[in-house]
């Protein structure tokens, strides 16, 4: 086949793609590459915990109980004597898992929910608006208190009180979106070219909600991780002997008279993860939608 | 805001667990479960049981908590008034000097100051607040043993637990701050402003700084229910007796009662917020006020 000069323009890099475009803003933000690069490391960690700690998560040890970092036990040990690098680097699979898992589902769920309530609207978008209205009345953490108090305890029912607490947004974000785009020329041309509403809706105005949608996926990561680890914490998320960092600190709060170390690591752990997630996020806002930037 | 107390009423409902054998005891006969159950209410159709509470509500009657037979009002008012006042110190201090710092940072784009307000920004909007909180016990209750690290007999005791629970809100005003105060400093009138002759504290402050307050007035409305919510977990760090302590412990013990007044109360204030920043803002902006 002969190369167009379409085609010899793609392969010099010359191109204005989407995504070359947003790259090229994304790799100017020193701060947004230095959380990428933490953001793989983090990943790379969740997946290989236990080949990289030195210990066994549920190794106990009476004989070194609550000691403080050293070179045998980087983080120092907790009150049974089991390494704590070894607990705080495989709580990051358990915090990733968590955050990815329930913010994925609200994305796809929350944007189903905006984009046919913006595009149908009438009595269902009244309805839809009214519901998320009522779930925003409720100040984020005690909804998630209240879902995982009728739930009982424990990690499935976090990730699915994070689930119900955070899909308003997103259906609030692609609603907005979907409003703005639906009159908009492109989209009339569209219909009246015969695109049936399923097309308009995921082929026309879908991505052009998305940019939005990532920003909002990076930010809300950090936000469940934080909501799971408070309600760890509160003794409402994972249980004993699970090495999540909310319940480390948890049990670290009674040795906080005696040692700092057990509550030191877990804290700076969650305090750096949402950290990479929040710079993420403002450094995809900046690249992708320079309106919504410094916002 | 009808809804809402359906909602909280229902969810509280759906909690697992009878309130009534966690009070009599496992072993209690069948008579004595009935008849405890019959003086609560509990035995009455959910509508009834709503339509009970809802009327008690309107006139001032929260109901009366299954544990200690004491009217809910009377159980949540003192804890209420300590979280209030943990609450009203703690965004005091952050609203001032999140906007000092903002101004500051703002005004010094570029430079040191503005490099060190960004981070510190960023930094707590990320750090978990009992995590803060329990750092502070450490040093200050524990090292140098200056403060109280618990409850709340005396002012002392609530440096600690108003630093922890202002320090993301700070965090999030300075921010907010430094962006709106840019945004207004590149409008028109602060160059005529300037033109005039005016001193760069006059243009700074009267015309730059009161002009961005609009957006950071926003702000600090949507974040002050997230703020009730995290002083669940300040509480609970600092065994400090208000009402998100409170919650924590009546959800254990399943009293109904008090749980669904709580989350009735932090909700009516989530909402009652949002309509005190409205007003707010048509003080702060006249074009409002006028439409």
């Amino acid at each position: 086949m002969e190369k167009t000069a379409l085609m010899n323009q793609a392969e010099s890099g010359d191109i204005r793609t989407p995504f070359s475009v947003f790259w090229k803003k994304f790799k100017k933000q020193k701060t947004g590459v230095v959380a990428a690069v933490f953001f793989v490391i983090l990943v790379f960690v969740a997946i290989f915990c236990y080949q990289l700690a030195p210990y066994g998560i549920n190794e106990y040890d009476y004989s070194s109980v609550m000691q403080p970092p050293s070179a045998k036990h980087w983080f120092g040990t907790d009150e049974f004597g089991r390494d704590l690098f070894s607990r705080v680097l495989c709580g990051t699979r358990i915090s990733l898992s968590v955050g990815f898992l329930s913010v994925t589902i609200v994305a796809i769920v929350g944007s189903f929910i905006g984009l046919f309530s913006g595009y149908i609207g009438g009595w269902f978008d009244t309805i839809i608006m009214s519901l998320s209205d009522v779930l925003y009345a409720f100040p984020g953490l005690i909804l998630a208190i209240a879902i995982v108090a009728i739930l009982g305890p424990g990690l499935t029912n976090v990730v699915i009180a994070i689930i119900v607490f955070r899909i308003p947004i997103f259906a609030r974000i692609v609603r907005g979106n979907t409003l703005n785009l639906k009159n908009s020329v492109y989209i009339q041309a569209a219909r009246s070219l015969g695109a049936s509403p399923a097309r308009i809706l995921f082929v026309h105005i879908l991505p052009g909600a998305l940019p939005s949608v990532i920003v909002q996926y990076s930010i809300s990561i950090s936000g469940s991780i934080m909501t799971s680890a408070s309600l760890s914490f509160l003794g409402m998320g994972a249980k004993a002997p699970t090495p999540e960092w909310g319940l480390l600190l948890s049990n670290a709060r009674i040795y906080i008279f005696t040692s700092l170390h057990y509550a030191m690591f877990p804290g700076l752990a969650i305090f750096l993860t949402v950290l990479c997630f929040n710079l993420l996020g403002d450094a995809l806002r900046s690249a992708l939608d320079p309106k919504l930037s410094e916002m | 805001m009808l809804l809402v107390s359906v909602v909280a009423f229902l969810f509280i409902r759906l909690i697992p667990g009878d309130p009534v054998r966690l009070m009599v005891g496992e072993d209690a006969s069948y008579e004595t479960v009935m008849n405890v159950t019959r003086k609560l209410g509990l035995d009455k159709p959910l509508i009834t049981q709503y339509g009970i509470w809802m009327k008690g509500i309107l006139q001032g009657d929260l109901g009366t908590s299954f544990r200690t037979g004491r009217p809910v009002l009377e159980e949540i008012a003192p804890r209420y008034g300590k979280t209030v006042r943990l609450a009203l110190i703690s965004i005091s201090w952050s609203v001032i000097l999140g906007m000092l710092m903002g101004v500051w940072s703002g005004t010094n784009v570029g430079k040191w100051q503005d490099y060190f307000g960004v981070t510190l920004t960023v930094a707590g909007q990320a750090v978990p607040a009992f995590w803060i909180g329990l750092l502070l016990i450490y040093v200050f209750g524990v090292r140098l043993k200056v403060l109280p690290v618990s409850g709340a007999k005396n002012w002392k005791a609530l440096i600690l637990p108003a630093f922890t629970m202002g320090t993301s809100m700070a965090a999030t005003v300075t921010r907010f701050t430094r962006s709106s105060l840019l945004e207004s400093l590149k409008e028109d009138y602060i160059r005529t402003a300037r033109a005039k002759g005016l001193k760069e504290r006059v243009v700074i402050w009267k015309h730059g700084f009161r002009n961005s307050l609009i957006s950071v007035v926003t702000v600090i409305g949507m974040n002050f229910g997230a703020m009730l919510g995290g002083s669940v977990l300040i509480e609970e760090v600092f065994v400090y007796p208000g009402i998100g302590s409170f919650l924590v412990s009546s959800i254990g013990l399943r009293d109904y009662v008090v749980v669904q007044a709580l989350i009735l109360l932090l909700s009516a204030h989530y909402v009652f917020i949002n309509v005190f920043v409205d007003i707010v803002y048509a003080i702060l902006n006249p074009e409002i006020r006028f439409e």
